[in-house]
């Protein structure tokens, strides 16, 4: 009777937490705007893990507060209860079982997304060229034989991303996009990413890279074809 | 005054400015100031009392028994006395890189430049992630390990006690010539020390590398020593599967730690050899590989965490049971799942390279190792959570810090998941969540284990008892803190924040304040500490011989223990868990 007791107020109670967490995490979302399509993997990925994670702390977390409150004892001459291992070894052979599954799982539903992700980047509509050095952004538009400061994206194309580093290693991020790339000096790297809401946005450089790396930003308009191309069209931009 | 270390540091100092101006002006300045540190290191150990020593081990001759306070400053090979060097060693880089943390932190508490410019910051971002480093992975194995393994196993000293003395030693040069980086251009490459970053700027980057290179061999002595220790130095009945499990713990860090050492040694050392004689191991411009040097760094510095988790670990499954009363639940799962994490550890490192640009199939291995080393640092968190289930549990400052890392380290792993799998990591590496996260793992597993450890081995050190009031007070005030802190940090990064940047947009300013206020009560809750320890060393009670009723083979000793620990060489017929004292 004990021991349902206790397997009743920790389940519940782990219930309710993980309800709570849940609320928690949907009325404060963890993640900015999605702002393109491989942004909507990563948060499928990032909501899949969070709502495993959730039970999993709910259920620790209450299993060590219950403990703490009620095998509390002042009594210095007390001894708990002596066993080693579980009666059976059930709990121990459980735990290894469910964490192996869950793990492994896990690692197959990553590595999923992670080949979609993959696939995806093979084929794109365009291609731009990304020039970082320390510590500012440069942007070649092959199709218009144009450099910019500035990133202009046609919305919903996708658009190869061609890295290069002139001096030290940086990366290639836009929160709102999601996806992470770095830039080397002596090898050229590349992303594709498909914006999908307009707006103005901000690259950071997310590599250490050196004095100024705090401010190697740049700015990234998400913009539809007609202004798109008026960009090249309007006189020089610099 | 005439003592070993100031001796030592004075001769060192010296001979490091006679040879660096005297060698400048013919040799570039790189390389004589390489060649005056090697130089001055030998003769600092030389003078400092390892000539000394040298010689005696040459003539045959026996140690001479050093008493009082000076102890502490000498060349001593008596493994209690280096333990309780490294303590102090590890509590004074902790203040050191807690300030440099509260600097940042004032930086970071509005919008805008305040305080420092980005060049400080940069600085201070690598100095608190290198000093952070040292102590998390000296502290526990050099202080607690060097003064509790030889006790817990039986043996007079450990197994090479010189080697001991010296790995203490070497720690030393590599603070000073830390801290010596600062006044010399500092470093702007954080902690990690890319390459080809790290290969050109100014000269404290170079003293930084060889800092790094100094702790790290100290921390290989250190290993040597533990593990010959732990295999040769058993009393007699000691068996593998009677070993406390502290041991056990510190027994598999030093095997990570004699497995992966060298290899980021060996990545400084190619580092040195592009800034000094002109080679291009790194340097882009000139044929080197951007990509070699992370490999290399995160092949020594994944496991490098384990270094310093495993004893973190180890220590709160010693205490554990003995507050609860009872015995360690599952304690041979556990010791098979320490040498699972030695080995899983190793074959982990490219997922800190998973935005970096290496082949993209290299992914999904590393993704799935990752992810399985949470399978055996569960079954740890299992046994810590059987061992108090129907326990009968004295409530004390060292109990609540040791199951207070179930509630840290819960934090820490999940959230790791998130960085193992590479979907959501190529949103998350490099922002605030991955430095939560690894605050979390860190500071919630070795940070809490030395304090937890303090609190119970401090009748042991002193015998003396400290006050418990007021640890209940530190913890409380700590763990509130620590949790404030870096809670919203996980929010800030995965709303784009990045690490390592001196500022950010107005919109977060709300939480960042409330972040750098929080990082001064971890401060405050600190110095409860320290005025804690000192107190209770001069005005504590006398402990009785074993005041928590321990079962393992220290608390068979006086406190504090004698200088050659037991008289007669014990005999162990049991665990020290099976049954509670």
């Amino acid at each position: 009777m004990k021991r349902l007791r206790a397997l009743v107020i920790i389940l519940g109670s782990a219930t309710i937490f993980s309800l709570g967490l849940g609320w928690l995490f949907s009325a404060y979302p963890m993640m900015p705007l999605a702002a393109s399509q491989e942004a909507v993997r990563v948060d499928r990925a990032f909501n899949g893990l969070l709502w495993l994670s959730i039970p999993i702390y709910a259920l620790v977390m209450c299993s060590l507060i219950y403990s703490l409150s009620a095998f509390k004892s002042s009594d210095d001459k007390a001894r708990g209860e002596e066993f080693e291992h579980s009666r059976g070894r059930w709990v121990e052979g459980l735990w290894l079982g469910v964490s192996l599954v869950l793990t492994l799982g896990l690692a197959g539903f990553g590595s999923y997304e992670l080949k979609h992700i993959l696939a995806d980047q093979k084929h794109a509509d365009m291609e731009i060229q990304v020039n970082a050095s320390q510590f500012s952004w440069e942007f070649f538009y092959p199709e218009h034989e144009a450099y910019k400061p500035q990133l202009y994206l046609p919305v919903n194309k996708k658009v190869r991303l061609i890295l290069k580093s002139a001096d030290v290693l940086h990366s290639f991020w836009v929160p709102e996009f999601r996806l992470k790339q770095d830039v080397l000096p002596n090898r050229v790297t590349q992303m594709v990413i498909t914006p999908t809401v307009k707006g103005d946005y901000q690259l950071r450089c997310s590599e250490l890279c050196g004095l100024d790396h705090t401010i190697m930003t740049a700015q990234v308009h998400v913009v539809d074809d007609e202004t798109y191309a008026k960009q090249f069209t309007e006189g020089e931009s610099w | 005054m005439n003592l070993g270390l100031v001796r030592g540091i004075a001769a060192g100092v010296a001979a490091f400015l006679a040879l660096y101006f005297g060698l400048k002006t013919k040799l570039p300045h790189e390389g004589s100031a390489t060649i005056a540190y090697v130089v001055s290191l030998v003769v600092y150990l030389a003078v400092g009392g390892g000539w000394a020593a040298f010689q005696r081990w040459l003539n045959g001759t026996e140690e001479p028994e050093i008493h009082g306070p000076r102890r502490y400053f000498d060349f001593t090979t008596d493994h209690k006395v280096v333990g309780i060097q490294y303590l102090c060693a590890a509590f004074f880089l902790f203040f050191y890189a807690g300030i440099l943390a509260l600097i940042m932190r004032t930086e970071l508490a509005k919008p805008g430049e305040q305080v420092i410019g980005f060049q400080t910051y940069n600085t201070l971002v690598g100095m608190h992630g290198i000093g952070m480093v040292i102590v998390a992975l000296t502290a526990i194995i050099g202080g607690f390990g060097n003064y509790f393994v030889p006790l817990q196993i039986g043996a007079k000293d450990m197994a090479f006690p010189r080697l001991n003395a010296l790995s203490f030693w070497l720690v030393p040069p590599a603070a000073l010539i830390l801290i010596a980086a600062l006044f010399n251009g500092g470093v702007d490459f954080g902690w990690t020390a890319y390459a080809p970053l790290s290969t050109r700027g100014p000269m404290g980057k170079l003293f930084f590398l060889l800092a790094f290179a100094t702790a790290g061999f100290s921390s290989v002595f250190g290993a040597i020593n533990l593990l010959v220790t732990i295999i040769r130095m058993r009393a007699k009945g000691l068996t593998f599967w009677r070993l406390p499990i502290f041991v056990h713990s510190i027994g598999a860090s030093s095997a990570i730690t004699l497995i992966a050492t060298s290899v980021v040694a060996s990545s400084l050392f190619l580092v040195i050899f592009d800034r000094v004689l002109g080679t291009s191991f790194f340097d882009a411009t000139r044929g080197g590989s951007a990509l070699l040097y992370q490999h290399l760094f995160w092949f020594y510095s994944h496991p490098a965490v384990y270094i310093m988790a495993l004893p973190g670990f180890g220590l709160m499954l010693e205490i554990l049971p003995v507050f609860a009363r009872k015995p360690l639940f599952i304690y041979r799962w556990v010791v098979v799942s320490f040498w699972a994490i030695v080995i899983l550890s190793c074959i982990v490192w490219a997922h800190h390279l998973f935005t970096s640009g290496m082949w993209a199939l290299l992914n999904f291995p590393f993704m799935i190792t990752t992810e399985l080393i949470s399978v055996p640092t569960g079954i740890v968190f299992l046994s810590a959570l059987g061992t108090i289930w129907r326990g009968s549990i004295r409530i004390t400052p060292a109990f609540l810090f040791a199951a207070s890392i179930v509630a840290n380290f819960m934090i820490g792993g999940l959230t790791g998941i998130f960085l193992a799998d590479v979907p959501t990591d190529l949103h998350m590496h490099d922002t605030l969540f991955v430095t939560a996260h690894f605050h979390f793992t860190i500071v919630g597993a070795a940070i809490f284990a030395l304090f937890a450890g303090f609190y119970f081995w401090f009748p042991k050190f002193t015998g003396k008892t400290m006050n418990a009031k007021w640890g209940m007070v530190h913890f409380w005030s700590f763990f509130a803190s620590f949790n404030a802190t870096f809670i919203p940090m996980f929010w800030t990064g995965s709303h784009g924040l990045r690490r390592r940047v001196a500022d950010y947009s107005v919109d977060m300013s709300g939480v960042q304040m409330w972040i750098s206020c929080s990082a001064f009560f971890i401060f405050l809750a600190t110095l409860i500490f320290l005025v804690n320890v000192l107190r209770s060393m001069r005005k504590g009670a006398a402990a009785p011989e074993n005041p928590w009723n321990a079962g393992t083979l220290e608390w068979t000793l006086p406190s504090p223990p004698p200088v050659h620990n037991f008289n007669r060489p014990p005999e162990v017929i049991r665990s020290p868990y099976t049954r509670v004292v």
